[in-house]
């Protein structure tokens, strides 16, 4: 089985909210110190993966689309033991056109491929778009099956635990297809042992030059602010509970939220 | 000239040294065995600075210094193996004089050592055993597990004791010694033979004598067959001991080229680490100390060490197809268990070394097999990815000097210390308040400080303790450069654990400072005048010494003496300084999920039991950990930082 995993290099969402800052001119997130991640859903699909591979057999092989330093998220999916890594590089920072992306991916997939299985995190931790995969499917003509879980393989059956909005459900579908995967307690990504991670330092990566993409036909950011919200603390006066309870329906009616 | 009549009684004498090669043979074979497995193990230099080396063994092997914390055990210690070295020289004396006939046995040599000292130090070795005996087998204390072995000794030793008195009040009897009353105790057992014939008295002296000499040949077969051994191996053990310093337990790895990285097998420890197996008493002293094991978790320091010493002596310990220790000899819970709190090593009588060992056996199971539990997995993705152990934090590290005048490096010339505040400090939000009141209090006393602000990352303490040595290197690496380009050489935190980091783990990496506890500093600034107390605090306050203050870094006076100066009125707890209890947070245990009974309840519980109303600590995780524990425990009480008691109390109006 020959498997490709689209992974996405993006600001650590974890960090504090007061070290997330914004610059409204260049209508984008400024990195500053901050670090550098794997998107949490991309990772969860490396390690569905990886298990996929472990189980029965396949080659794995990971693509980002970024500037440079995405090698660094490249590395760390070699370390967690992809076989190999395209870096789909651009010169300057990808934008949030979810549907160029996935154009540039399905390129870089056509060349290398084809793919018997293509899997994407369900939705990447900085946009949350969850765009990419379906695109890409769309792309290449493959079947998308979305929000998986784990995925076991009986004879030559392969079958997709998927959540849905009503719980979870398996399915069983033929590759070549796509799939996005959503993070489960199976499928925590692993922790690379120390000589995995050396391994990836010394394996050759390739590149792919994508230049600079023309700007986006499909989407254009009007404007980026952070919301700013004020909180105004009021203490209700009363003796009684029941007076209290009286005032703040009144409060509430006021400000209509009743 | 008083002397005796030697080898009275007995024809054929010589053949004891026949008798003796024998013994000697089953016991060299018996060491034999022993060594061929310790010097398996990993080179390691343990035999430098001879005369330091002796002078510990002469301390704590033949001084009893760590055998005597226990008073009741020392003592009977004292009286068995000194009452056996006394008889040891006694026998020699015999041999000398009668067979080398070189003859000192006679006049006052003869009368007050041979006689005398003889005797009462036979009678004390009596003693000890049956206080040995009766604290084995009538007080049981929990630390002690007996077998049938312990039996076999007491018996061997207590036989070659009574038949060496029976055999002298004998000879005593059957020969008239006109020197017998300066054998007091073979004097009085002579008495008892008084109306047997001379012929009863020679066949009962005859038969006695072998039995003795085959009782006494016998046991020193056994030696190295048995616990006994110790007798060697511990003062070997002593002489061998780390003579670094206390905070320096770990050894870094050279990642690129070991061939395994920490400990698989057994023989990927170091021919010490195997040797201290066969060193332990089984006292159980260090499980009476060991905090995982107070709370029913899943250690005991003792069967630790024991069941390597099983393994080390019943499985294969040759090849690359040798066994996994982890798995097949010791549990993996039980790694993950230890807070690295050093209680056990220092209880130790003969200086086995446990915690080392637990982090070589955790460094294979983090860096080779990726196995640990996943909330320590978090947190060094964490590490990895951020810098610090805390996933999700609300806090930036320049939050808690939002609205505080504190000066950052870079943009500060000629600062003299540096102000390493930590993570827990800095992320924490309790524990900003920690980070705040020592820098009002740098700033009253006017020092010349600075902090790294946002290019402060975590000194890697979490990840060395934790088992994750590359990593750690990793992070040394880069704070030694970030610290090199501000030229730092003063360093002052107010987090033990960065303190232990600094001054004995950076060193081996090339990061030399000189490193102080905000404890230690803050008391010199008292201490010169820079700061003055205006407000006495008049609170009783308990002190929790942090393991990695105290018995890391030996700093157990600085926090008391600034309490007292601040008027606190300090109230210990039964275990405090070198015997302090761990609040259940090191090792990377404040990033693991507990089971059993929580250690910070435990503290808790003693501190609040002290009755004083304030508790305080001078660590950031101790104080996560006792301000929890406490809530649980008694409102009320407070759990303060040295630094915020000592901002209360230098307060200006």
């Amino acid at each position: 089985m020959k498997i490709a995993v689209c992974i996405k290099q993006i600001m650590d969402p974890e960090i504090s909210p007061r070290d997330f800052k914004i610059d409204a001119d260049a209508k984008n997130a400024v990195l500053g110190k901050n670090p550098l991640v794997i998107s949490t859903f991309d990772e969860n699909a490396l390690e569905v993966a990886l298990q996929y591979v472990e189980k029965n057999s396949g080659e794995i092989t990971v693509f980002t689309y970024g500037v440079a330093k995405s090698e660094d998220a490249l590395r760390k999916a070699l370390a967690m033991k992809a076989d190999n890594a395209v870096l789909l590089e651009s010169t300057k920072e990808a934008g949030w056109d979810s549907y160029q992306t996935g154009k540039v991916l399905a390129e870089g997939l056509k060349k290398h491929g084809p793919f018997d299985l293509v899997f994407f995190g369900r939705q990447a931790g900085d946009s949350d778009a969850g765009i990419v995969g379906a695109v890409v499917a769309e792309e290449l003509g493959l079947p998308l099956v979305s929000f998986v879980t784990t995925i076991n393989q009986k004879d030559d059956k392969v079958f997709f635990d998927r959540v849905t909005d009503e719980g979870r459900e398996r399915v069983e579908a033929s590759p070549p297809l796509a799939v996005t995967v959503t993070n489960d307690e199976g499928n925590t990504p692993r922790i690379p042992k120390v000589k995995d991670i050396m391994m990836a330092n010394r394996k050759q990566i390739s590149k792919e030059s994508v230049g600079e993409l023309p700007a986006s036909d499909f989407m254009e950011i009007i404007s980026l602010d952070i919301p700013s919200s004020d909180v105004v603390c009021e203490f209700l006066d009363g003796n009684e509970p029941a007076d209290k309870v009286n005032r703040l329906v009144e409060k509430l009616k006021e400000s209509k939220v009743l | 000239m008083p002397t005796r009549e030697i080898y009275w009684n007995i024809d054929a004498h010589a053949l004891i040294y026949l008798f003796f090669a024998m013994a000697l043979v089953v016991f060299g074979y018996g060491i034999y065995i022993r060594y061929k497995r310790w010097v398996k193990g990993r080179d390691d230099v343990r035999w430098d600075q001879l005369k330091t080396r002796l002078k510990l063994v002469n301390r704590y092997a033949l001084g009893h210094a760590r055998i005597l914390t226990d008073r009741y055990s020392g003592i009977f210690h004292l009286f068995i193996l000194f009452g056996f070295i006394i008889l040891f020289i006694g026998t020699l004396v015999v041999m000398v004089h009668a067979d080398f006939n070189v003859h000192i046995m006679q006049g006052w040599f003869y009368l007050y050592f041979q006689s005398l000292t003889l005797d009462i130090f036979g009678l004390l070795a009596i003693i000890g055993i049956l206080m040995a005996m009766v604290k084995r087998y009538l007080f049981k204390p929990a630390r002690l597990n007996t077998s049938i072995y312990d039996g076999v000794i007491f018996t061997a030793l207590l036989a070659i004791l009574i038949t060496g008195f029976l055999l002298e009040g004998l000879r005593i009897a059957g020969t008239n010694d006109p020197w017998a009353l300066w054998s007091p105790v073979g004097y009085a057992v002579s008495l008892l033979f008084a109306s047997m014939s001379q012929v009863q008295l020679e066949f009962w002296h005859g038969l006695l004598w072998w039995s003795h000499m085959f009782l006494a040949f016998g046991t020193v077969a056994y030696i190295p067959y048995s616990k006994l051994m110790h007798m060697f191996s511990a003062p070997a053990n002593i002489f061998f001991q780390s003579l670094k310093p206390k905070g320096q337990i770990l050894e870094p790895i050279d990642v690129e080229t070991a061939e395994t990285l920490g400990a698989r097998k057994l023989t990927d420890l170091t021919w010490k680490q195997m040797f201290e197996l066969d060193a332990c008493t089984e006292c159980g002293r260090c499980q009476d100390v060991c905090p995982a094991f107070a709370a029913d978790q899943p250690l005991s320091p003792k069967n630790f060490i024991l069941d390597l010493r099983n393994h080390m002596h019943t499985q294969a310990l040759e090849g690359e197809e040798q066994p996994d220790v982890v798995g097949l000899s010791i549990k993996a819970e039980t790694l993950w268990a230890c807070t690295t709190c050093r209680a056990c090593m220092e209880a130790c009588p003969v200086f086995v070394e446990h915690v080392p060992s637990i982090i070589d056996f955790r460094r294979y199971q983090v860096m080779e097999l990726a196995e640990f539990p996943e909330t320590m997995q978090e947190a060094t993705r964490s590490l990895e990815a951020r810098g610090h152990p805390y996933k999700g934090t609300q806090a930036s590290r320049t939050d808690w000097y939002r609205d505080l005048e504190v000066p950052e490096m870079a943009n500060s010339s000629d600062v003299e210390y540096l102000f390493w505040v930590g993570c827990s400090a800095a992320l924490d939000e309790r524990n900003q308040k920690i980070a705040r009141a020592f820098a009002e209090l740098l700033n009253r006393a006017q020092v010349s400080y600075a902090v790294l602000g946002s290019e402060e990352k975590c000194t890697g303490d979490p990840a060395r303790r934790m088992g994750n040595e590359y990593l750690f290197e990793m992070m040394a690496k880069e704070n030694i450069e970030v610290l090199d380009s501000y030229e730092v050489k003063k360093i002052i935190t107010v987090c033990p654990h960065c303190l232990n980091t600094f001054k004995n783990d950076y060193p081996q990496f090339g990061g030399n400072y000189e490193v102080k506890h905000h404890s230690e500093f803050l008391e010199e600034l008292l201490e010169a005048g820079h700061l003055n107390i205006s407000k006495e605090l008049k609170d009783s306050i308990t002190y929790h010494d942090p393991c990695y203050l105290g018995r890391y870094n030996e700093v157990y006076d600085e926090p008391r003496l600034i309490l007292e100066k601040s008027g606190g009125e300090i109230k210990e707890m039964d275990k405090h300084k070198e015997e302090s209890f761990c609040c259940g947070a090191g090792g990377g245990r404040a990033f693991a999920e507990e089971t059993g009974t929580r250690i910070n309840h435990l503290r808790a519980e003693q501190a609040v039991d002290t009755g004083a109303s304030v508790v305080a600590t001078s660590c950031p995780f101790c104080m996560t950990m006792m301000e929890d524990g406490v809530k649980a425990k008694s409102e009320g009480v407070k759990v303060l930082d040295i630094a915020e008691l000592l901002a209360q109390a230098t307060k200006k109006e």
